[in-house]
């Protein structure tokens, strides 16, 4: 399925975001000692930096509104894209307590599935094996330490 | 000739059969995400970065730097015989490669760029070379003041020279420098935005952010594009460029080797703007500039050669200065600092086993890409085959591994992922990533030596005006601030 937002929307949604971001690291730093001009504390570049990214947010959103002629739109969040966040979000979730091999077989089977056009059954034959190669080649051969989990081999 | 001898030690640490292997699997891993749309060379030596931790020094950076070579190298097939620009600096590739592809010389537009981007790469090392000892000395006298300036330069150069809205860029910048600002503060170490996660006493890991920006988000991107052409592999008899063919590209090279190199050391976005300014060069100076665009061999051989010559050049801000010039060559910084190797001034006399051994394996690099890659070409032509559904995820796999191994934290991996989809969503908007690493990077020493020098002026803010180093600095910036503001009054970025 394909969304598509307006992009000068998009654009200047971006905009505010970042001068939100640069506000919420105002008021986090409000207690860090800010020290002078001439003595900055560690409190200043925070502060200062923050205060830059909050004109420049403002910038970025007024600029994608004055150029928000004409409706050129983007395609944003497809079912691709979110079916990879959401899988890779559920892979890091149960990363420590199930184990990298079962999990990089479930995420691989599931992607493979969501994105491609083989059946089930096909897409956990090619998880199984790319999991099941690549926990070999990264935990075994390579001696990269990935969480054993429920299978502690 | 001290550094002939020094050279030559390079080649001795270059050629050792585990410093060869390494050069040779970087060329070829670089050549197959150059060749791979939404893969560039960044997100190749991100993705391989915490595999090199089990390496020495000069081993991980011989594989990383033979990974950007290899990824410029690797660009130009997909943009030959796809017009699919397989990262940033080709896509002035696609414009008269692709038409000698339609023409039926593919195969000739393919050795022109590999034997172009082998001239370009070795004169460029060779400029490194002669440069880096200059540069390194001139900057031994250069203190906290004129580093902070020199800091602040290279970020504002990098807000101008994009090819995107400044402002936009500045945001970028403004958002990184405000991310190295997390962790324990290196002043005083008072905590700042740690929200008192241990985890973040550091600040946030440059190799999740840098996965998470440009590996997780690129592959996003790539999801939502479709290929549907499939290309023809060039036969070897196809590979032979025509005696006119060779008379034209010969003078574009060797003027592309020039504008690759000087633009090289600027940071920013070097490596597409020298491309973009070795085209028009060649258009400019060409007997039949009609030709342009339908299959010119010197608008394929200048650029071509111009985008390898940065990867040298690119190497001198790095090396001597400790600033990554271009997204990539960050990578190869925070390799050093992992192993210990602080890139800088000092570089060449505390560890020249690293500088000429790299020097060296440049050299090895691009033999190897020209010598394997041409007849291999099909081997890569057949990686465009693969279908997205089943690369990406594997690939992903490849992050979430590349990432947990670098401290056995899923905290990590949480960075990676909200890097990724909030690189998704700005790419998709048109907000360049690439400065806002490169202020993430730079972010920790710029404030430390802006601090330093405020200390030792007792805050007088002449100080960073003052001394023959800061005002280079300073005359440097100002002169390329003016320069692209004159460029965009007279509408040349338009054009």
């Amino acid at each position: 399925m394909s969304r598509s937002v307006e992009r000068w929307k998009g654009d200047a949604a971006c905009g505010v975001a970042l001068a939100i971001v640069g506000g919420a690291v105002i008021w986090l730093s409000r207690a860090t000692p800010l020290g002078s001009a001439g003595q900055p504390g560690p409190g200043f570049m925070p502060m200062a930096l923050s205060a830059g990214l909050i004109v420049l947010g403002i910038g970025c959103a007024a600029r994608a509104w004055i150029a928000r002629a004409g409706a050129e739109r983007t395609g944003l969040a497809e079912t691709g894209a979110l079916a990879v966040v959401a899988g890779l979000a559920s892979a890091i979730l149960l990363l420590e307590p199930v184990g990298f091999l079962p999990v990089s077989m479930l995420f691989l089977t599931f992607l493979f599935k969501v994105l491609g056009k083989d059946s089930w059954l096909a897409c956990a034959a090619q998880g199984a094996t790319i999991g099941g190669g690549s926990w070999l080649v990264f935990d075994k051969l390579l001696g990269v330490q990935l969480p054993a989990g429920l299978v502690p081999l | 000739m001290p550094s002939l001898d020094l050279l030559m030690q390079g080649f001795a640490t270059a050629v050792t059969p585990t410093n060869l292997f390494l050069c040779l699997m970087g060329c070829l891993w670089g050549t197959a995400v150059g060749v791979l749309p939404g893969l560039g060379p960044l997100a190749g030596m991100a993705l391989l970065l915490p595999l090199t931790y089990s390496l020495d020094p000069t081993g991980a950076v011989i594989m990383l730097a033979g990974i950007f070579y290899g990824a410029m190298y690797g660009g130009s097939t997909t943009s030959i015989l796809l017009r699919i620009p397989g990262e940033a600096a080709s896509i002035v590739t696609c414009i008269d490669g692709h038409e000698m592809a339609r023409k039926g010389r593919g195969g000739a537009a393919l050795t022109i760029a590999a034997v172009g981007s082998f001239i370009g790469g070795s004169l460029s090392v060779i400029g490194l070379m002669v440069a880096a000892p200059l540069v390194a000395n001139a900057m031994l006298a250069v203190g906290p003041a004129a580093e902070a300036v020199l800091m602040a330069m290279a970020l504002i150069v990098v807000a101008f020279v994009s090819s995107g809205p400044a402002v936009k860029t500045l945001a970028m910048i403004a958002l990184g420098l405000v991310i190295a600002t997390i962790g324990l503060d290196q002043v005083t170490a008072f905590p700042r935005l740690m929200f008192g996660k241990l985890e973040l006493a550091e600040g946030l890991s440059f190799v999740a952010l840098a996965i998470g920006l440009f590996g997780v988000s690129e592959l996003l991107m790539s999801i939502d594009e479709k290929v549907s052409e499939r290309p023809k592999t060039p036969t070897l008899r196809e590979l032979l460029p025509t005696r006119e063919e060779v008379r034209a590209a010969t003078p574009a090279t060797l003027r592309g080797s020039v504008i690759g190199f000087v633009f090289g050391i600027v940071p920013g976005i070097s490596h597409i703007v020298s491309t973009f300014v070795s085209y028009a060069v060649e258009k400019r100076l060409s007997n039949d500039p009609g030709s342009f665009g339908k299959g010119a061999v010197a608008g394929l051989a200048g650029p071509e050669t111009a985008n390898n010559a940065t990867t040298g050049s690119a190497m001198i801000p790095l090396l001597v200065l400790g600033i990554p010039a271009i997204p990539a060559t960050a990578i190869l910084l925070s390799a050093l600092q992992i192993h210990g190797v602080q890139p800088g001034p000092l570089l060449l006399a505390e560890r020249p086993d690293v500088f000429w051994g790299l020097v060296a394996s440049m050299y090895v690099g691009n033999a190897i890409l020209l010598v394997l890659n041409l007849p291999l070409v099909g081997a890569f032509v057949a990686l465009l085959r693969a279908p997205m559904s089943k690369l990406a995820p594997t690939v992903l796999l490849i992050c979430v591994i590349g990432v947990f191994s670098v401290k056995a934290s899923t905290f990590d991996l949480w960075v990676m992922l909200v890097a990724g989809a909030v690189g998704y969503v700005l790419r998709k908007f048109q907000y360049d990533v690439a400065p806002l690493l490169l202020a993430t990077v730079l972010g920790d020493r710029l404030e430390v030596s802006f601090r330093r020098a405020l200390t030792i002026s007792d805050g007088d803010y002449w100080i960073f005006a003052k001394g023959p180093a800061a005002r280079v600095f300073l005359a440097i910036l100002l002169v390329v601030v003016a320069l692209q503001l004159a460029a965009r009054a007279l509408g040349y970025r338009r054009a």
